[in-house]
């Protein structure tokens, strides 16, 4: 097992490593020169020069790179004497245009991208997985045939089209929900989740249709599985054949869940922007609207970062969920 | 700032131009007039009630050293400067002095400028507004920690090049303050535009000793204007109330009559415009800086109740074709006239929302507003082109089969690829083949920046900075902007025109200036290496209690500064 675990990490790592040097890489393939962007106006080219030069961009790919690198394990330092801004370790860049290093701004993003991630992670595996097990044990009733609609329109119209939707249908139109801003669950628990009530609703409906499916599916496979019609045969309760079946259904789920909430840990850049939300997706956009290397590198790196985690911690429950792993 | 809907998108602010005076209109035909109840402009705002502001911006800030804001907007609510600008509805826009007694003297043709400060001002520390504050406000624009805004200074004011900010305790000589209210400014050439260069962010006093967390200065500045802020949380919201020590005697610009400002920010544009169509609750007395977008012009057009608090600029941005003359397709001046003629101009207004919302047809580069435009047309095919009047000049240079490539960036608006579209129609009707390359908008603004860009024609927006050829002319035209970013996207080199440029810079009188500048705009047309098309309006809705909220003629946005809430 320590072993296994020992492989995983050393993988992440080196994954990490290699996505920010092709994020650095792409960055500056696609032409974009953040020293343009920062240049002000008029930008002659010794101005231009000067910029660049403070904020280490007139540098090749590869000194990006490494100084990147470097500066995650001992900070990095821009310009000179009094003119120095000090990124501190770990430092993923420091952004320019915000005058503020990125691992700052990572924080300050993060509570708002945590709340609309983790309401949306638990509505989404609570409407997912009832429907879906409801559909399931209840094969072709009316709650079968309308989850399977709502899953089919869930995974077919698109986040913004949803998005949009609400806030004007409950937003505007009845006046029920606030159509944006974020208030901090320290501040007040209920405004906090006042507030994010829209959001939540948009992305757990557009994520519970996986969920749904892959529930009644493996549940229906389950059910009808031998040792499970050998239980039912010898006069196990319903209860007693359900609880063995939902086990089988949790694997897929577990990995299918691991996904998800790692991927909204690194930003929902289409909720964000629809309910006018600053979280992690919305800082990533302004970072690449920009041209600011260091905002795109930190905050995909970070959001890279999550998906290993979260599959790495996914991969060791697994064991646990399901004897078969464990013994292979 | 080349391209505008670039600017406009991410930066939202900035710039420029021009105005449509019910007399100098460019083309009657497409006019309508634009007049309802807020482009009334009254002479002062009634005293009271709150203010909101909803900002489709991330963050505001109310730093001065790097801002890119024209003096007419919210920062100034704060924030004074030597000179500002005084906007009517129907009037150009003028230079006023603001801190200073009058708009600068020069007495060597432009290259020193001296202003003096009004007696008794003071800051909302209470410490006295010197000179000393001016000259530390500007020199912190330098520092490497605050780079871009509107950087005209440092390209002109002595020993800029090499000075780098105050915080390592060097000073800019060429910044001279004689006792406590006299500022002289010493030019590397004569500029004759520089009383309205003093009139931008970076000329609001900062007082040194506030000036201990540079990073953060703008969250919690020490306000010269009529509000300070009282509440600021990033990403989030500012409140702003009176500044006790302001005295609107003192201040000819700013008509300070709400008690209290709100300012939201990191709002959603829709979101921000749906709101102020509603004008629901607060909402009732808001502005804000979202973009009305076409498919909404419908509903608010329909709604008097709603149309009614839109206001609409009589002029607004310069769109253009840029024929790069550097090309072998587009050398001969005949071609180029050829392509004049021949773009179809009514199809293209028709493209950005027609002449009441999009904008006007023009024939001339600077816009109506810009002091020394004049109205003329040298390559008049009306308004849908003349394709006989264009092949003529087309078989007068022997040109058969043309073939030329169209570029344009593809991520800003679908609108840009529709352009694009009705060019390339245009053209085929008199025999040119236009191949479309759409880029991604960053490569694109490099390839039309660079020496050797490898395109015939590209589609192009521009907005002044101030009023004057010097904003609009020189950064298209002079030969000094080809390549390193510059705008001059038409490799346009004429050392006639780059001499007659240098001449209007220099000229302090800006009443000849504008006449000089005139006679550029025409020069450079007979050359034609652009297809002037559209000076493009835009609008901004307000709440309905709003008063005195509307778009001069120059530049392009709404007077922040003198707003009232009708109570």
């Amino acid at each position: 097992m320590i072993v296994y675990i020992a492989r995983r990490i050393f993988t992440a790592v080196f994954m990490l490593l290699a996505i920010a040097f092709v994020t650095i890489s792409l960055f500056f393939g696609a032409s974009k020169d953040p020293a343009r962007a920062m240049c002000g106006k008029p930008c002659p080219p010794e101005t231009r020069a000067k910029v660049s030069a403070y904020m280490q961009t007139d540098q090749s790919v590869v000194w990006q790179y490494t100084e990147f690198v470097k500066g995650l394990f001992v900070g990095r330092t821009y310009g000179e004497g009094a003119q120095q801004v000090h990124c501190h370790a770990p430092c993923f860049g420091y952004s320019f245009p915000n005058r503020s290093d990125v691992t700052t701004l990572i924080a300050e993003r993060l509570p708002v991208t945590l709340s609309l991630a983790l309401g949306a992670a638990v509505l989404c595996l609570v409407v997912g997985i009832g429907l879906g097990a409801l559909s399931a044990i209840r094969k072709g009733g009316a709650v079968d045939r309308f989850s399977t609609g709502f899953a089919m329109f869930g995974l077919s119209v698109p986040t913004f089209l949803v998005g949009l939707l609400v806030v004007q249908v409950f937003g505007f139109m009845l006046n029920a929900l606030p159509y944006s801003g974020f208030v901090s669950f320290s501040e007040s628990p209920t405004d906090w989740a006042w507030h994010l009530i829209g959001p939540w609703m948009v992305l757990s409906f557009i994520l519970a249709a996986g969920y749904i499916r892959v529930t009644r599916t493996q549940l229906l496979n389950e059910l009808s599985a031998d040792h499970l019609v050998a239980m039912t045969a010898r006069g196990a309760s319903t209860r007693q054949v359900n609880r063995h079946a939902v086990r089988g259904v949790m694997v897929p789920v577990v990995a299918m869940f691991a996904l998800d909430v790692t991927a909204l840990l690194g930003g929902s850049v289409i909720a964000e922007r629809v309910f006018s939300l600053h979280g992690l997706g919305d800082l990533l956009l302004s970072g690449v609207n920009e041209s600011d290397l260091s905002i795109v590198v930190g905050v995909t790196l970070f959001s890279a970062f999550l998906i290993i985690v979260g599959n790495l911690i996914a991969d060791l429950l697994m064991p646990l969920l399901d004897p078969r792993i464990r013994r292979a | 700032m080349a391209n505008r809907s670039r600017r406009v998108v991410p930066a939202g602010l900035a710039l420029v131009l021009a105005l449509v005076t019910a007399g100098c209109n460019a083309n009657s035909q497409s006019t309508e007039p634009t007049k309802d109840k807020n482009t009334t402009a009254l002479k002062s705002a009634p005293r009271g009630g709150t203010l909101h502001y909803l900002s489709r911006r991330a963050t505001e800030s109310f730093e001065t050293a790097n801002a890119q804001m024209v003096p007419t907007s919210r920062l100034r609510w704060v924030h004074r400067g030597l000179t500002s600008w005084r906007t009517l509805p129907d009037k150009d826009t003028i230079l006023v002095p603001d801190l200073a007694t009058d708009t600068g003297t020069t007495d060597d043709g432009g290259k020193t400028w001296t202003f003096t400060l009004q007696e008794g001002l003071k800051f909302s520390n209470g410490s006295p507004i010197t000179a000393q504050d001016v000259k530390y406000g500007i020199e912190r624009s330098f520092a490497p920690m605050f780079q871009g805004g509107l950087g005209y200074h440092k390209t002109l004011l002595v020993g800029a090049t090499d000075y780098d900010g105050p915080y390592d305790g060097k000073e800019l000589d060429s910044i001279e303050v004689v006792g406590d209210h006299k500022i002289v400014f010493h030019l590397t050439r004569p500029f004759g535009n520089w009383p309205w260069i003093v009139s931008m962010p970076a000329f609001a006093p900062v007082p040194a000793a506030a000036d201990t967390e540079p990073e953060t200065y703008g969250e919690h500045p020490v306000a010269s204007g009529p509000y300070q802020v009282t509440s600021f949380r990033k990403g989030s919201q500012a409140v702003l109330d009176r500044n006790p020590n302001w005295k609107a005697d003192t201040d000819q610009t700013r008509f300070a009559g709400p008690d209290k400002i709100v300012l939201d920010m990191g709002l959603n544009n829709d979101t921000i415009v749906q709101r102020l169509i509603d004008d629901k609750g607060e909402d009732k007395t808001a502005i804000s800086n979202a973009l009305i977008s076409p498919s909404q012009f419908q509903r608010i057009e329909s709604d008097p109740s709603i149309s009614d608090r839109m206001a609409n600029s009589p002029s607004g941005y310069f769109r253009y074709l840029a024929m790069n003359v550097k090309r072998p397709g587009l050398s001969d001046v005949r071609v180029r006239q050829a392509i004049n003629y021949a773009v179809n101009k009514a199809e293209l207004q028709s493209v950005y929302g027609g002449p009441k919302f999009g904008g006007q047809i023009t024939s001339t580069i600077m816009t109506p507003g810009i002091p020394g435009y004049t109205e003329y047309n040298l390559y008049d095919g009306g308004d849908t082109g003349n394709v006989d009047k264009a092949k003529e000049l087309l078989a007068d240079a022997g040109v058969s089969g043309l073939k030329l490539t169209l570029t344009y960036p593809t991520d800003v608006s679908a609108i840009e690829e529709k352009e694009a579209q009705s060019i390339k129609n245009s053209l085929a009707r008199v025999g040119v083949k236009v191949e479309l390359k759409g880029l991604d908008g960053n490569t694109w603004s490099e390839l039309v920046s660079s020496a050797d860009g490898d395109y015939d024609m590209t589609t192009n927006g521009w907005g002044a900075d101030f009023p004057s050829g010097m904003s609009t002319i020189q950064p298209l035209f002079a030969s000094s902007e080809i390549d390193n970013g510059g705008g001059n996207a038409s490799k346009f080199s004429n050392p006639e025109v780059d001499a007659a440029i240098d001449a209007a810079i220099a000229e302090p009188d800006l009443d000849k200036a504008a006449e000089m500048w005139a006679a550029i705009d025409k020069q450079i047309m007979e050359d034609a290496p652009i297809v002037p098309i559209l000076v493009q309006r835009t609008q901004a809705l307000a709440g309905s209690k709003i008063l005195n909220y509307f778009i001069p003629a120059y530049p392009p946005f709404a007077n922040e500064l003198v707003v009232g809430v009708d109570r």
